[in-house]
């Protein structure tokens, strides 16, 4: 499986120190995102879900920005008590077919699984639509 | 973590391996090799959490690349027993990680912060331990869990309260427990591989918010702060931000709701280490619906502490 560095990975691997700058081509090899045939990390582990996005199908980094944009970057209080935010949400929530994405663990917070950071980009774009996490983001800057 | 092995005379590190065995393949996870007479154990890292020994999570967190085979929120088996304050436990909850060197410009790096409890691998439940003096008062002395057991105030805040010491065992090395304590219920497997974070706190209180009242302790088992948990503050000295960061595993959105874990359909009040800033006799407590509340220092509530690896 081909991978593709989304945000630079520049820190200590299982190989050792590295620096993987955006855009760098990886593969897996079991459960091993590789690069240059050294093992990098665990494709399950934090690492790969904050850097490292699947791209079979040549869109991995448009897939990275929309997972870590939606698993990863912070909303301050102001946003999340915006009736807007969480009215997206229950968007989410009410779409039965996205249920395969949550975390089962937890009946009552909504918590992206494995198959999130993976799924096929069309899925992805509906998410981020949903969500529109990018003009509530653009709203938090200004 | 590095294993080696010798080969011609040249010494090479071993990252993993597999064999064949009457044509079905499986991974080698561990063996013993010879190096100039010694003999040496290779181990392998798990990429799920609790199949790893506490040894193998905690070298791997010291080499800085734990975060290359786990998760936030992944789980690891802790075996608890003894007697904690006046409370008898005994039984195997799931610590989970917290976070990945978390806030390691002050707490110290290459440590892998982990939460106490959820009641399985996974799918578990967020708990924390209570007492049989839950939700009331207890001023008599006794060793419950509330943060002062004798008096009413918040003096000295979290470094000079009682249950840092005298219930939780925060305060010493895991190599040599206080008798009583959670520190001493946990595994000597587990002891043996936890490590200390220096962590900021308002250890003055009496009602000032003071920055100059946030200082350091060094902790083994401690309660998280407000900020740590919400990522915001209400009723904390609002200088403890400023060397406090929340932890990875309450960003990502995990809820802050806890239960009794003697009754895990009942949610419960718990107990945090930063003093209410606007008083001089209680602390900060996340409440049943997972949000910020305070409460007189000698009232019992739950405790969920945090440790590092």
């Amino acid at each position: 499986m081909r991978y593709i560095v989304h945000h630079r990975f520049h820190g200590t691997a299982i190989c050792g120190p590295v620096n993987l700058p955006y855009s760098t081509a990886c593969e897996s090899f079991g459960e091993y995102v590789m690069w240059c045939g050294e093992p990098i990390c665990a494709v399950s582990s934090q690492n790969a879900k904050e850097h490292f996005a699947v791209n079979d199908d040549g869109h991995g980094l448009e897939r990275g920005s929309i997972t870590h944009r939606i698993a990863f970057e912070q909303f301050g209080l102001r946003e999340q008590q915006s009736p807007d935010y969480w009215e997206r949400w229950a968007f989410v929530w009410s779409d039965g077919s996205l249920r395969r994405y949550k975390k089962t663990e937890i009946d009552d917070f909504w918590l992206w699984n494995d198959l999130f950071f993976c799924a096929l980009i069309e899925e992805l774009r509906r998410i981020d639509k949903l969500l529109d996490l990018k003009n509530i983001t653009r709203r938090k800057q200004h | 973590m590095d294993s080696k092995v010798l080969v011609g005379g040249a010494v090479y590190k071993v990252k993993g391996g597999r064999t064949l065995i009457e044509g079905t393949g499986y991974d080698v996870k561990s063996g013993k090799t010879l190096i100039g007479g010694t003999g040496y154990g290779i181990t392998f890292v798990d990429t799920t959490l609790n199949n790893n020994d506490w040894s193998v999570i905690s070298e791997t967190s010291s080499a800085g690349t734990a975060a290359n085979y786990w998760s936030v929120g992944d789980t690891k088996a802790v075996a608890v027993s003894g007697t904690v304050g006046t409370l008898s436990v005994s039984g195997t909850y799931y610590a989970y990680i917290l976070g990945f060197s978390h806030n390691s410009t002050y707490e110290g790096s290459n440590r892998i912060h982990f939460g106490c409890f959820k009641t399985a691998q996974t799918s578990g439940i967020d708990v924390c331990l209570v007492d049989s003096k839950y939700n009331s008062l207890s001023n008599g002395g006794s060793l419950r869990f509330n943060l002062n057991h004798s008096g009413s105030d918040n003096s000295g805040g979290w470094a000079s309260c009682n249950l840092r010491s005298d219930v939780l065992g925060s305060d010493v090395s895991p190599s040599i427990p206080t008798s009583g304590t959670l520190l001493a219920a946990f595994s000597s497997d587990l002891r043996a591989s936890m490590k200390s974070v220096t962590k900021y706190t308002d250890n003055t209180a009496g009602g000032n918010n003071s920055s100059s009242y946030v200082t350091a302790t060094t902790d083994y088992l401690w309660l998280l702060a407000e900020f740590e948990i919400h990522g915001d503050r209400t009723y904390a000295n609002s200088s403890e931000k400023n060397k406090q960061a929340q932890y990875t595993y309450y960003s990502s959105g995990n809820s802050k709701i806890k239960y009794k874990y003697s009754d895990t359909s009942t949610a419960a009040y718990w107990w945090t280490r930063s003093v209410n800033s606007r008083n001089d006799t209680s602390f900060c407590l996340v409440d049943k619906n997972g949000s910020y509340t305070v409460d007189g220092s000698y009232y019992s509530y739950g405790l969920a502490p945090a440790f590092a690896a």
